[in-house]
């Protein structure tokens, strides 16, 4: 026991080690090429992460290193701390400090994966070393060459490891505290916690961040081509400087009446103005200060009145408008119903913080489902030689299947069939296929269970999380949603899902019943 | 080829399949495999059942 206290809070020290020396190292990396470029450093913190220059002389090409340079200096560190790495040294600490320091350079290459797929589709993280260095780089060649690029140093860092024994001694090390006792335990509790706080943590996250709405339904009556109706001022406090989302949603009924909506700020500047007849928008992130803002509607009822109502901006750039009165059908007498729902939330860029959570929630419950589902205090599934020879057939026969699935597709895809889903989603059917036939494999072969695994839990396992993909499945079918531009979306992969574990189901329940029982 | 001397080696000391299993380390399966012929054990798992079952390696798995 005190040995396990001892490595703990010997791989604790190693990681804030690793912590500092890495932010060191990746500030170090920006200052090393600002300096070569004729800047002088103003300032240089490990606290806050970061570093700021004056002056300097930057080329094109200077410039992409200086973002860079942050992630490949200390990866370069790394490669010839590898290098000098001595595999037969017995030193706990060394170990573990050695994974580590490996570990976080390359982990921090992985942004440089991510970031250009993330910025192809327009939602790269602003203000990012990665950002700034693909928004000079994309002027010239394409964003996913850096993709391709950050692959092969991560690969070649993996690589390394391995021959350097890095990665199996850091484990040789842990192999002792994970076999400790009432190991499976700790890993139920931890996994269930974990779990419990990225799920709470995902729902913090898409808590609506009003800072302001309002929502009304009126009849608005217009009488000799006059509303007779006043115009609407609303006060909006905005309590912080950041970003905003204004989200604008009115419908009128009949049509002929055009509502103006006009927000600005407490010296009377605009804001953002605009006019419909019914309209529902989420308009671009605004950045806005903290202070008092006041939102006007006004309903405009004849195209003198539009012209007007504008005159005060100057139009001459607007695409729509060109500063000319709408061609539009104003009603001259009636009552009209107005509908009007208005939000202001702050803006949080909430997409790859969403996918990181949801991946992680998604690693702890397998790692859960797996502890639950198993005897005794080992985590790890143990198999007899009979099983691991059958299952490594097995894996080989799914292998089989999908090369073969892929050439077909490759074939089909030569020959002209098409099929309606994008190559992502085919090579995902294939690998789901291989998966299927893996599984039916090894339960016709009575290996599928481990011997230290309940398989009536597993069972209940696969049922639920079978269950929950064919309801998400199910219910996109009854939205019409599983096909979109004549492609099968994600959304019908869960019903793929959902039919493979209950196929993997049926097959348990076919083995129970056609059961081998000529024991005694 | 079915190995019936294991099979009555293990009825001998009165133990199923299952339990010989446990022993083993095994699954009851793959103890049915041998049994049945349709699986060939290594060196360390027959010694393994030997053990066991108090055998030698000819007395169970050598053809007369």
């Amino acid at each position: 026991m005190e040995n396990q206290k001892k490595k703990g809070l010997l791989m604790l020290a190693s990681v804030v080690i690793v912590i500092v020396l890495y932010v060191f190292f990746h500030e170090m990396g920006h200052c090393i090429v600002a300096i070569a470029c004729g800047a002088d450093i103003t300032e240089f913190s490990i606290l806050s992460a970061h570093m700021s220059y004056v002056g300097g002389s930057f080329t094109d090409t200077s410039d992409l290193w200086l973002h860079a340079n942050g992630m490949v200096f200390p990866l370069i560190l790394s490669y010839v701390f590898m290098l000098c790495y001595q595999k037969e040294k017995e030193s706990t600490f060394y170990r573990f400090f050695a994974y580590m320091a490996v570990l976080a350079p390359t982990c921090s290459a992985l942004a440089w994966v991510v970031i250009p797929i993330v910025y192809l589709q327009g939602n790269a993280p602003a203000g990012d070393d990665v950002t700034k260095f693909l928004q000079r780089f994309s002027t010239r060649y394409h964003p996913i060459y850096v993709t391709f690029g950050a692959i092969v140093l991560i690969a070649v860092s993996v690589i390394l490891m391995i021959k350097k024994r890095i990665i199996q001694n850091a484990v040789m090390e842990l192999k002792g505290k994970v076999k400790g006792d009432g190991m499976r335990k700790k890993v139920i509790v931890a996994s269930s916690i974990l779990v419990i706080v990225l799920v709470a943590l995902m729902c913090f996250l898409f808590i609506k961040r009003n800072v302001y709405e309002v929502e009304f339904e009126k009849d608005i009556s217009v009488q000799d081509s006059v509303v007779q109706e006043e115009e609407l001022e609303y006060e909006i406090v905005i309590p912080r400087d950041g970003e905003y989302v204004m989200y604008a949603n009115w419908q009128i009924s009949p049509a002929g009446l055009l509502t103006g909506c006009s927000i600005k700020d407490e010296n009377g500047e605009d804001v953002n103005t605009f006019s419909a007849e019914c309209i529902d928008m989420r308009s671009a992130v605004m950045r806005l200060t903290a202070g008092r803002y006041t939102m006007t509607l006004t309903f405009i009822s004849s195209g003198e009145q539009w012209k007007e109502y504008f005159a005060d901006f100057d139009t001459t750039d607007w695409d729509v408008t060109s500063g000319e009165e709408p061609q539009y059908q104003f009603l001259s007498d009636g009552v009209l119903h107005f509908n009007f729902d208005f939000r202001l939330e702050k803006h949080i860029d909430i997409w790859i913080t969403a996918n990181i959570l949801a991946a992680l929630i998604g690693v702890m419950l397998a790692i859960l489902l797996i502890a639950v589902t198993q005897t005794g205090d080992d985590i790890k599934q143990h198999y007899d030689e009979r099983q691991e020879l059958l299952r490594s057939r097995g894996r080989k026969y799914a292998l089989y299947t999908m090369l073969i699935l892929d050439i077909l597709l490759f074939l089909g895809d030569v020959v002209g069939i098409y099929l309606p889903m994008s190559v992502g989603f085919a090579s995902f059917l294939c690998a789901l296929v291989g998966i299927g036939v893996y599984a039916v494999y090894c339960i016709w072969n009575n290996v599928y269970f481990a011997l230290n695994q309940k398989a009536g839990a597993v069972v209940a396992v696969l049922v639920l999380v079978g269950a929950v993909n064919l309801i998400g499945g199910i219910s996109a079918l009854v939205e019409g949603k599983l096909m979109q531009n004549n492609e099968l979306t994600l959304r019908s992969l869960n019903l793929l899902c959902g039919i493979m574990i209950f196929v993997i189901c049926g097959a348990l329940i076919l083995k129970k019943v056609c059961k081998d029982r000529e024991e005694e | 080829m079915k190995n019936l001397k294991l099979k009555s080696a293990r009825a001998a000391l009165d133990l199923s399949q299952q339990e010989l299993a446990d022993k083993v380390g095994v699954s009851r399966q793959t103890i049915n495999a041998i049994e049945k012929g349709d699986y060939n054990p290594t060196i360390q798992l027959c010694r393994s059942i030997c053990k066991v079952l108090g055998k030698t390696l000819d007395e169970l798995f050598w053809e007369d």
